[in-house]
């Protein structure tokens, strides 16, 4: 029923009703740069908030930042770091699987020939990579490039 | 000094003999929209009268170019890159200061611009009004990933969370908010639409080329910090998005497809017309995800699949356990995964739930190997949908009285229409307006001021709520007159691959004189035959606070003949005061 209230209320208003995620953002592991808005707000011809918390204030972003996370130790690419912390979910979820499109980033990025020998190699040694639930960034990076 | 101001002089007279300022490529650079520059922001403009005089603005930035002040990115050639590479090729100007333009240079290698998209995030289920959806240009780089492109963005500065609903939708319609663009990595935008709010992008590739795409870039780069006020119907996201790519090709004129509202989907059908749209790509929303796995796994799955995601069930013990083959195992756990994830957006579980369950739930999934990839039967594309506007024409028979109809819909989509292109269930209309004659006599049959509907089917994952509302005149009350209802309806929905059936309860009131309240019990089914028919059927009983009952029964046949003509056959049994009206009649609808 809840359910029903909450939309029937965000479309008689016609408008977005966003409530704001109750998680907050923790550092560069897992699930901190998954976005929490509301699905079922209901967006009415484009309108939207510009994001928060992707690129702080400044919307003309080349980066996506990193700030706030370790840098990694072996890996020196800024542009991998970037990628990675801002995917850490679904890179784990495509290594878990042995394919997709954020490994193939990550091996162009890397400069990695080979993608589906990398995917593979990553998917063998996913334990190696993400060894902890509290796993970082700069710690899957630098555990991708030693193994 | 004397012979910089020289020097001016005679570019401002050889653009003054090539009447440069009333050229399409100035006007497109100053967002010129019939004198007057849509751009609000004065930092926009050199000279005082910019925005409503294009020679003066003209004048005032080939000054600037020749005399300029500071050498750095504060320098009118940095700020203007798009004004002053045109200007140079057109005038010939080959002594101008030599200025570095170090952040734009900067952006430009980042970006590396060598072709673009145009991205089209389709509706999300049980939001009707997101059907109007967004569109958002990504430029791609000589990169193979897509993933590293970058989108170009243009929104209302509004924040939803803070902002009050109706305040909201009221300042949007008349300007109360500032619209900006901003510049984000593709990825960022994926996971916006994709993973949280659970809309299949669709990604049209553009015909540009990595000159025209330079082109594109300096413009974008002075856009970036201004701002112009925001109007949902006019001046929205994609309308912006059409003047990006007429500054990277000028020739393409897309703007004048619109004059009074600007539908986001409608922007892709312009492209289509103006021969700029090459390959176009699907990515699956989660959600279309998830139910890809539903329609594979069985009951028992699904049960293992809730087990891992909410209940903790140790994914290393149950592969252990289970007897099932390694792919089913390998689904189980990567709809576990996504699971998990949308119970996190929704704020069902904390972080460290997630990471704990993402994470022992990957690694089995890891143990297994690589297996067979899910397959995603792609939804129809919206470039394949009709357009918004509707002229319809019937004509047919009214209690053995011959009768025509006349009507006219400016937007959207309703349930009886062609669903290729459009979510199916799902309904937005926008006032509807439909006219009958007979017996040489004009009435209002039907004034639909707002109509709304999401059927969202009832599955093994999720089990949505369905509803239905409406505003507006129509000739559906026991009496003969056109009368003024409110509706609101509540139901649930189950689907299958034939089509879907609804059971609403609906609360109603008409008013006239007095209010006259009821309840209804609707139910329909709305079956599809192969891409082109489709058959809709829906009996509703009401009972009216006056004591009296109605029945009301419909039923249509539809054929899609092409993208934008439908023909259908339509018989609707409406009961009344002085009896009963049936209707039979045959009904064309063109969309423009």
């Amino acid at each position: 029923m809840k359910k029903l209230i909450v939309s029937i209320a965000a479309v008689a208003a016609l408008s977005s009703s966003a409530f704001a995620g109750a998680n907050s953002q923790t550092g560069c592991g897992l699930g901190s740069m998954v976005f929490k808005t509301t699905p079922d707000s209901a967006l009415l011809f484009c309108i939207q908030a510009l994001l928060n918390g992707t690129s702080g204030n400044q919307t003309f972003g080349i980066t996506s930042g990193t700030s706030g996370c370790t840098k990694a130790k072996i890996v020196m690419n800024e542009r991998a770091e970037e990628f990675v912390a801002s995917n850490m979910d679904q890179l784990a979820k495509e290594i878990a699987m042995g394919h997709g499109e954020s490994i193939d980033t990550l091996a162009e990025l890397l400069s990695v020939e080979d993608k589906e020998a990398f995917a593979l190699g990553l998917q063998t040694n996913y334990k190696g990579i993400y060894t902890s639930e509290n796993v970082q960034m700069a710690d899957v990076l630098d555990n991708i490039a030693t193994i | 000094m004397t012979s910089l101001y020289a020097d001016a002089s005679l570019y401002l007279d050889k653009a003054k003999e090539k009447n440069l300022s009333s050229s399409r490529y100035w006007q497109i650079l100053l967002h010129m929209n019939e004198g007057q520059s849509e751009i609000d922001d004065e930092a926009f403009f050199l000279s005082a009268n910019g925005a409503q005089n294009a020679q003066e603005e003209l004048e005032a930035t080939i000054a600037a170019l020749v005399n300029e002040v500071v050498l750095d990115d504060n320098a009118t050639a940095c700020k203007f890159p798009a004004r002053k590479a045109w200007l140079v090729k057109e005038l010939d100007m080959q002594d101008l200061p030599q200025v570095e333009c170090k952040a734009f240079d900067k952006l430009i290698n980042r970006v590396d611009p060598q072709s673009a998209s145009l991205i089209f995030p389709s509706a999300f289920i049980n939001s009707p009004a997101s059907m109007f959806g967004h569109t958002f240009i990504r430029i791609d780089s000589s990169m193979d990933s897509k993933m590293l492109s970058y989108a170009i963005n243009y929104a209302a500065a509004a924040d939803s969370a803070t902002e009050n609903g109706m305040v909201f939708a009221v300042k949007g319609l008349f300007g109360g908010y500032y619209g900006t663009y901003s510049l984000l990595p593709y990825y960022e935008k994926i996971k916006e639409y994709r993973d949280s709010e659970e809309r299949d992008i669709w990604e049209y590739d553009l015909d540009l080329k990595p000159d025209e795409m330079q082109q594109m870039m300096r413009h974008i780069w002075e856009l970036q910090r201004t701002y112009s006020w925001y109007y949902f119907f006019t001046e929205n996201c994609s309308y912006n998005m059409l003047w990006l790519i007429e500054s990277a090709r000028p020739s393409v004129h897309l703007r004048e497809y619109f004059t009074y509202q600007v539908i986001p989907p409608e922007t892709i059908h312009a492209m289509v017309k103006e021969d700029i749209v090459n390959k176009r790509h699907f990515r699956p929303a989660r959600r279309t995800k998830l139910l890809a796995y539903e329609s594979y796994l069985k009951d028992d799955d699904i049960k293992d699949v809730f087990n891992l995601a909410k209940e903790d069930k140790d994914p290393q013990v149950y592969l252990q356990e289970s007897q099932k083959p390694a792919q089913t195992k390998r689904y189980i756990l990567e709809a576990a995964s996504e699971f998990i994830e949308y119970d996190f957006l929704a704020s069902d579980i904390n972080t460290s739930v997630y990471r704990h369950r993402l994470h022992s739930i990957l690694t089995s999934r890891a143990s297994l190997g690589k297996g067979d990839q899910i397959e995603i039967t792609k939804p129809s594309d919206p470039m394949e949908g009709h357009n918004a506007i509707r002229l319809r024409t019937e004509a047919g028979v009214r209690n053995d009285e011959a009768i025509g109809f006349i009507g006219f819909r400016p937007a959207n989509h309703d349930i009886k229409d062609s669903d290729i292109g459009f979510l199916q269930g799902t309904q937005i209309e926008f006032f509807d307006f439909l006219f009958s004659y007979s017996e040489d006599e004009l009435e209002l049959e039907k004034a639909t001021i707002l109509s709304l509907a999401s059927f969202a089917p009832r599955g093994k994952f999720f089990k949505p709520m369905s509803w239905r509302l409406g505003i507006g005149w129509d000739r559906e009350y026991l009496s003969e007159s056109t009368k003024f209802k409110g509706n609101m309806s509540a139901g649930l929905t189950w689907a299958n691959e034939w089509g879907y059936t609804y059971l609403l309860v609906d609360a109603l009131a008409y008013t006239d004189k007095d209010i006259t309240v009821g309840v209804g019990a609707i139910a329909g089914l709305v079956i599809q035959e192969g891409q082109d028919f489709k058959t809709n059927l829906e009996v509703n009983q009401r009972l009216y606070d006056t004591g009296e009952d109605q029945l009301l029964f419909s039923a249509s046949q539809h054929y899609r003949s092409t993208q934008n003509i439908s023909l259908s056959l339509s018989y609707d049994y409406v009961q009344k005061y002085t009896g009963e009206w049936d209707t039979v009649k045959f009904t064309l609808d063109y969309f423009f």
